[in-house]
């Protein structure tokens, strides 16, 4: 008789566990349909962000306009975390305990790890439910800006952009006007005319600003295919790895015969291009307020590319953490969302080196306002917002994304530090990496 | 210093001298290098070439970093201050109290408590750094001075080293003093405590160093600006893009005054401490 009544006891606990998911399940599914205009009014939304500086003023003054004019009643409460790593790591914390914030920026590779804890929002629906953005607005956002945020391995958009820097080519004009120099386009031009530098000035002329862009988008423009967001790696297959020798090469090559450089412990070229110890580089449109010219008139444009050409768009996204409370996540969509929006990435843009997510955002009075004060900011954000569509270029995202990005980096910084470094030794050891992650 | 210590012979005495010079100018160029590039250019601070001295102050480099609204290095100061000295009072309470516990009292387990609570110092901090935001967010102390304070109010370093300092008073004086009808608490704050002094100065400065200049425990559990700590506005001079070093280098020597200080203060407690406890910094 005991056993017959634990047996339904447990039977009865069984429908009832049932019957309550599929209960609470529909419930949610309807509130989230159910979900008015009216029903956003009074939620605040948690923001961390990873904006130091100068960005951070820009970045808050984003979300104050978004409180001032959003239609809903929505309040933004933006806070900085501290660098990209800070802000993750502190996300990662916040899952554990479940203190998420609503939304936070992160790199797209941050964001799988959030994945497994089941809160990253996924965006698809929302960009076109009919709050928010409308479908003008979305068509407006950089193509490229679009695709990276649904580069993920099931292909849902996961994130949103506000703003992006790219890579650009800062140059030491004065010096170029005077020993009649061209400004080069490609990496072959870049190559001759970094050599003819060298030869006058008798040190390293042009420096490239991240090894970890250069290891991926290296090979790119000299035709190899990196990797797709299922996590197959081509970089080194039969197809691909002539480029990618080729441009090993054409690296080594200009720092054996001492040309090219790295960063190194200047950490960023910006402090030696400014004090004249190299003449060029390539670098973030975002880093001009690092340049300071000592005597000589400093130019922008767009950075070198081979035969595929591809620069990197760069800067984190935003991603926002489901609550299970359907307005709040509404709420939490529209202000990611918002983040397409002309005026705000406009208003982003105006304030900081970042090209708008937006094209339209080119077109804000705070925006032409901030291009017509002229100067090398400007000039390097205009360049920014205007590469043609096709050569932005971003990483796809899959597991281990981050490393594999790291193991391609090593290689060119290897061959930066030892220029007889053994480039199939490199890759071996590469792909061993790859293939322990 | 006594007689015997002395060095007789003056050859050797200027050869010690030259050495410890030598010592004292490698410990102070780094707050050399440090001031001085807090009073440089951006350009100055980034010149490949070595730049001593800057050729005219920037001491508007002070200016800025004090005077901006978006980092307030003024709530910033007050905050550190509140955390460091209040995590110090505890950690010394606690400190002192659990030596006291460990190196006087009898209870059954005493050693094997002792000995499994050292062993908890091999484990990495990072790894219970998300168990303790967890433990702080249910307490519902995230965001507060409460919760940079008290996840760090007891360490089992510094109840092990005060132990071993408390073990060398002698028995006879605990046991004479029982015969005179002094209870343990007594005991502990009039003979041990003042015996100690300068040990616990050593660890109260060592804890308020690191109270002061902790940066990813106070990040992690703060959310609003007015209750974070300096060591993380000196983080809103370095960004993704570059870094403004001229004004990171003023905020570091604003950071490391009161921490000069306060060695200057207690630096006759701390050489003692460090002679007698074998404390190291």
């Amino acid at each position: 008789m005991k056993k017959i009544l634990v047996l339904f006891m447990v039977f009865s606990l069984l429908l009832t566990s049932a019957f309550a998911g599929g209960s609470s399940e529909s419930t949610a599914s309807d509130a989230a349909k159910e979900v008015t205009a009216e029903d956003l009014a009074g939620i605040t939304l948690e923001f961390w962000h990873a904006q130091t500086g100068e960005n951070g003023v820009a970045m808050d003054k984003v979300v104050a306009l978004f409180n001032e004019t959003n239609e809903y009643g929505i309040t933004v409460n933006a806070t900085c975390q501290g660098g990209y790593n800070d802000c993750h790591n502190k996300v990662l914390s916040a899952l554990s305990a479940g203190t998420a914030p609503n939304i936070s920026q992160a790199y797209n590779n941050n964001m799988m790890s959030y994945m497994p804890s089941g809160k990253l929002m996924d965006l698809t629906d929302y960009l076109t439910d009919g709050f928010g953005i409308t479908d003008e607005e979305l068509a407006q956002v950089v193509p490229s800006y679009l695709e990276e945020n649904k580069a993920f391995p099931d292909g849902r958009t996961y994130a949103t952009s506000l703003g992006k820097s790219t890579e650009v080519m800062f140059y030491n004009k004065t010096f170029f006007d005077e020993h009649g120099l061209e400004v080069p386009t490609t990496y072959e031009e870049l190559a001759d005319v970094a050599k003819q530098i060298s030869q006058i000035t008798g040190r390293p002329s042009v420096g490239f600003d991240s090894m970890d862009n250069l290891g991926i988008y290296g090979p790119i423009n000299f035709g190899a295919r990196y990797a797709d967001t299922q996590g197959n790696l081509y970089i080194f297959d039969d197809e691909n790895i002539d480029a990618t020798m080729d441009f090993y090469r054409w690296w080594q090559k200009g720092i054996s015969e001492g040309y090219f450089r790295t960063a190194g412990e200047d950490q960023y070229c910006s402090g030696p291009f400014s004090n004249g110890t190299i003449i060029a580089y390539i670098g973030s449109s975002s880093g001009t307020s690092y340049i300071q010219p000592d005597g000589f008139e400093c130019a922008v444009t767009y950075a070198p590319v081979g035969v595929n050409p591809a620069v990197i768009q760069q800067g984190g996204n935003f991603c926002g953490f489901t609550t299970g409370d359907a307005a709040v996540d509404l709420a939490t969509s529209i202000f990611l969302e918002y983040m397409y929006d002309a005026e705000a990435s406009g208003l982003y843009a105006a304030n900081t080196g970042y090209a708008p997510s937006s094209k339209a955002g080119t077109q804000t009075e705070a925006y032409r306002q901030s291009i017509a004060k002229g100067g090398i900011a400007a000039e390097a954000k205009d360049i920014s917002a205007t590469y043609p569509d096709g050569v932005l270029a971003y990483d796809p995202v899959f597991e281990n994304s981050y490393e594999t990005r790291l193991a391609l980096s090593d290689i060119v910084e290897a061959i930066a530090l030892d220029d007889d470094a053994d480039i199939d030794a490199l890759i071996a050891q590469a792909e061993r990496t790859i293939a322990a992650l | 210093m006594s007689q015997d210590n002395k060095i007789g012979s003056p050859c050797l005495r200027a050869a010690a001298f030259i050495f410890l010079a030598a010592g004292s100018l490698i410990m102070l160029f780094p707050f050399f290098w440090m001031i001085s590039g807090s009073l440089k250019t951006l350009r100055e601070i980034t010149s490949p070439k070595i730049i001593w001295w800057p050729a005219e102050m920037q001491w508007q480099n002070y200016t800025t970093v004090l005077t901006m609204e978006t980092n307030p290095f003024g709530i910033y100061f007050r905050n550190s201050i509140i955390v460091a000295v209040i995590n110090t009072v505890f950690t010394l309470l606690t400190t002192i109290l659990g030596a006291f516990a460990f190196s006087r009292l009898e209870f059954k387990g005493r050693d094997r408590l002792f000995n499994l609570l050292l062993a908890t110092m091999m484990v990495p901090s990072q790894m219970y750094i998300i168990t303790n935001f967890i433990t702080i967010t249910r307490m519902n102390l995230y965001n507060s001075l409460w919760a940079q304070i008290l996840p760090y109010s007891a360490s089992i370093f510094y109840i092990y080293l005060l132990r071993q300092f408390f073990n060398q008073i002698p028995d006879q004086l605990y046991l004479a003093s029982k015969v005179d009808g002094c209870s343990d608490w007594k005991y502990l704050w009039k003979i041990m405590v003042p015996n100690a002094k300068s040990s616990l100065v050593t660890i109260g400065l060592f804890n308020f160093i690191a109270s002061w200049n902790a940066y990813l425990w106070p990040l992690m559990v703060t959310g609003d600006i007015d209750k974070r700590v300096l060591s993380i506005g000196l983080k809103y001079f370095a960004s993704d893009s570059g870094s403004d070093y001229h004004l990171m280098m003023a905020g570091a020597t604003i950071v490391v005054v009161p921490l000069i200080l306060i060695y200057l203060i207690f630096q006759k407690y701390i050489i003692q401490g460090i002679a007698r406890g074998g404390l190291k910094g």
